[in-house]
């Protein structure tokens, strides 16, 4: 019974949205011709798997997924170790490292934007100095490099993510534990692995699965500095339904790739979960 | 315990998803949202008002799509002044930014709250008056009391405007492109700019190619290859091939399949893929290639006249001026693409059409175009404001005196392909970026831009007829 409120605001909120856009994706629904609103079926989805981009995107965003959330997570793993101790001015390093995440998405793409540019961009500059190459590369503009430059602008961006989760999980372990493993004489080593990483196991899980949800859904800074070109080589799923629905505005289309972005996510969230066994992994 | 906890697994991770998407919708909501909203502040005002009260004091609401500190406070005086002559009339003054105008107009017509006025583009007025959000305003464009004045390029700009049969806009003013030069850079090369006021595509190829110099990070042409850049070759396309529409035979095939077209294709497209573009103007919009011209990378830029403040900001003076857009060899007529800023829309739901159409006849009168154009850096719609000074001195003539030529022709978008806005801004640059960077021939690229050409043709045109 005391459920039930926050069971409404679920079902009110996203279940009725979500089921929305499922009826959307079987209807001819363009915004261009709105008095021609009809079922057309599987359409929408035919179209969606005769389309010779989209397996073009989805390849772009797994990469752009797995390699953001890899680096994003070890060097937040690492920067939370490291935060793991007291030092000098340690609060002061602490806010400094964090602040990317407070930093819009768009404020990132633009300051990278500008590091990747071909001409006046830092990168080039430091490269052409250094005599590591010898004309300006088109980090942004060839479809070989296209997809760097977003990449690493978002990891920077996510870092601090993990840095603050992991560094709270890695406080909450008890000293004691410590004290024992070094009577046992462990070394830092078999410390990382056989208490520390077991320890905050819950943590690692959650935030791996919320961030790659988030970052596959988060085109904000590829939009800003490729706006998925050229020629979709650093387009990723969710900027290209963003594309796709309102430049045609037709959100029949848009909601049923939308409706197999969520049907990947589901997926990818069951077997995440019993891959790494959750359920078995303690409270959280 | 185990299987409650696996359904526990199950049910968080719904959640999670299901609150993924709810987050991910939330820019889409947002735009209701803020429609909504803007319409109540202004929309539901109007209604209250007109119901009993429209001769004593009535309230019409405007919205502006393009706004900037600048032009807010122009259009804010501009309404003062038709408020100050028109006492029994209120106008309400709301904008939206440029790049979320479309997705806004078009959701507030869809919800029924579009303000009296709104100010659009083609693919905006495109938007709504295919469903019947706009109303037609052909009669009162054709007795139009200034009509004696208007240049010939704005009596035929008005079929930019047209829809069905009927026109849905006034002009409000010309943005029509012209080539921004850097004056110092052909002076180096031995070219005097006045030679070049009456110069061809040809001619225009060849400035691009002599200025180009890698070893100094010079770049003959600041390139358009992100959205909307299939515009600039269209203009080029339909010059050359003399025609002015993309369908000349009235049938399916487009100028995309004449024979001369993908010659004409390569050569344009050959400026970037020769390299005398930067490389990474493949991905450049509207603001990189300003970018690109201001900051000394490139040596020309097709654009639009606002963009003339920008560089009187930016550049040391006398190193740049403003050339006609090239004319094609022998051609008779003076061939023109793109050339109207924008203009004022009224939305069939207006509850006080008449106090709008008295705001909008106020807001297009000479005097107030004049006022307009000056301030928002476009080019006026009547004869008499381009023979004012201010319009045929410095960078501005270039622009003037091409309005000015009777023998103008217009090369029009096909705005009846309801899709011609997502084809600009996505289709055609996906394809035409494959070619650029060399993934997808000439010839594949031409033949699967005709054939979207020809499939919206026989959707929108002759799926009518």
């Amino acid at each position: 019974m005391l459920l039930l409120p926050a069971l409404l605001i679920v079902v009110g909120f996203m279940g009725y949205p979500l089921l929305y856009s499922v009826r959307i994706s079987f209807l001819n629904y363009n915004l261009m011709a709105p008095n021609d609103v009809r079922f057309i079926g599987f359409d929408n989805y035919r179209k969606l798997f005769t389309d010779s981009e989209i397996k073009y995107v989805l390849l772009n965003s797994i990469k752009w997924v797995v390699t953001v959330v890899f680096f994003q997570f070890i060097l937040g793993f690492i920067l939370a170790m490291l935060l793991n101790k007291k030092f000098f001015g340690k609060k002061i390093y602490q806010s400094v490292v964090f602040l990317p995440w407070a930093v819009s998405g768009f404020l990132i793409g633009l300051i990278f934007k500008w590091v990747y540019s071909e001409h006046s961009g830092i990168l080039n500059f430091m490269l052409l100095k250094l005599g590591i190459i010898d004309s300006p590369i088109s980090w942004l503009g060839d479809g070989k490099y296209a997809m760097i430059g977003p990449i690493t602008g978002m990891i920077w961006y996510g870092i601090p993510f993990f840095g603050i989760m992991i560094l709270a999980a890695l406080q909450s372990i008890p000293t004691d534990i410590f004290d024992s493993a070094n009577i046992d004489g462990c070394s830092g080593i078999q410390k990382l692995f056989y208490v520390i990483i077991p320890f905050i196991k819950p943590t690692i899980i959650m935030t791996l699965l919320l961030r790659v949800i988030w970052v596959f859904n988060s085109p904000d800074i590829i939009y800003i500095m490729t706006g998925g070109g050229p020629a979709n080589a650093s387009n990723i799923l969710s900027l290209y339904v963003f594309n796709q629905a309102f430049y045609s505005l037709d959100f029949g289309y848009g909601a049923a790739v939308g409706i197999l972005m969520m049907a990947l996510l589901v997926l990818y969230a069951l077997v995440f979960l019993t891959l790494t066994r959750y359920e078995r992994s303690g409270d959280f | 315990m185990k299987k409650v906890n696996a359904l526990t697994s199950i049910v968080l991770v719904l959640i999670l998803v299901l609150s993924v998407f709810a987050g991910c919708s939330s820019g889409g909501s947002k735009v209701s949202e803020e429609s909504t909203s803007s319409g109540t502040d202004s929309g539901s005002v109007s209604t209250d008002n007109n119901d009993n009260k429209t001769q004593t004091q009535s309230e019409i609401t405007f919205l502006d799509t393009m706004p900037t500190p600048e032009r807010t406070e122009l259009l804010k005086n501009m309404i003062a002044k038709f408020e100050a002559a028109n006492t029994s009339v209120k106008v309400e003054y709301t904008s939206v930014p440029w790049d979320e105008a479309y997705k806004k107009v078009v959701t507030m017509g869809a919800s029924n709250t579009l303000p009296d006025v709104v100010t659009t583009d083609v693919g905006i007025m495109l938007a709504l008056a295919q469903p019947g959000y706009a109303e037609k305003l052909t009669d009162k464009w054709n007795n139009w009391k200034y009509k004696d004045d208007l240049t010939q390029a704005a009596i035929v700009a008005s079929n930019l405007y047209t829809y069905d049969g009927d026109i849905y806009v006034i002009p409000d003013g010309f943005l029509l492109q012209g080539i921004f030069v850097r004056t110092d850079w052909l002076e180096e090369l031995g070219i005097d700019p006045v030679s070049l006021q009456n110069w061809t595509w040809d001619d225009y190829f060849d400035v691009i190619k002599k200025m180009t110099d890698k070893d100094k990070n010079r770049y003959g042409i600041a390139f358009r290859g992100g959205a909307n850049g299939f515009l600039r070759f269209y203009e080029f396309l339909g010059s050359n091939l003399q025609v002015t529409n993309a369908f000349p035979d009235g049938t399916n095939k487009s100028i995309l399949e004449d024979p001369r077209a993908i010659d004409l294709f390569k050569q344009f497209y050959g400026l970037y893929t020769e390299g005398y573009a930067p490389k990474e103007s493949i991905n450049w919009g509207f603001k990189e290639m300003v970018e690109g011209f201001v900051n000394g990378q490139c040596g020309t830029l097709n654009q639009t006249p606002e963009v003339t403040v920008t560089c009187q900001q930016n550049m040391e003076e006398g190193i740049w001026t403003v050339l006609p857009q090239p004319k094609t060899k022998g051609a008779t007529k003076n061939h023109m693409t793109w050339g109207y800023s924008a203009g004022y829309l009224m939305s069939s739901s207006s509850k006080n059409k008449d106090g709008t159409w008295a705001f909008i006849e106020f807001m297009s009168s000479p005097e107030m175009n004049l006022e307009y154009s000056k301030g928002f850096g476009c080019l006026p719609i009547y004869k008499s404001c381009l023979e004012d000074s201010y319009f045929q001195s410095g960078a501005l003539k270039g622009y003037a005196d091409q309005l000015l030529d009777p023998n103008i022709e217009y090369f029009s978008q096909p705005t009846d392909l309801t899709q011609w806005g997502y084809f600009l801004a996505e289709y055609s640059k996906t394809e035409v970026q494959k070619y650029m960077s060399g993934k997808q021939s000439a010839e594949d690229t031409m033949a699967n831009l005709a054939q979207w050409m020809r499939e919206q043709y026989d959707k929108d045109v002759a799926g009518k007829q």
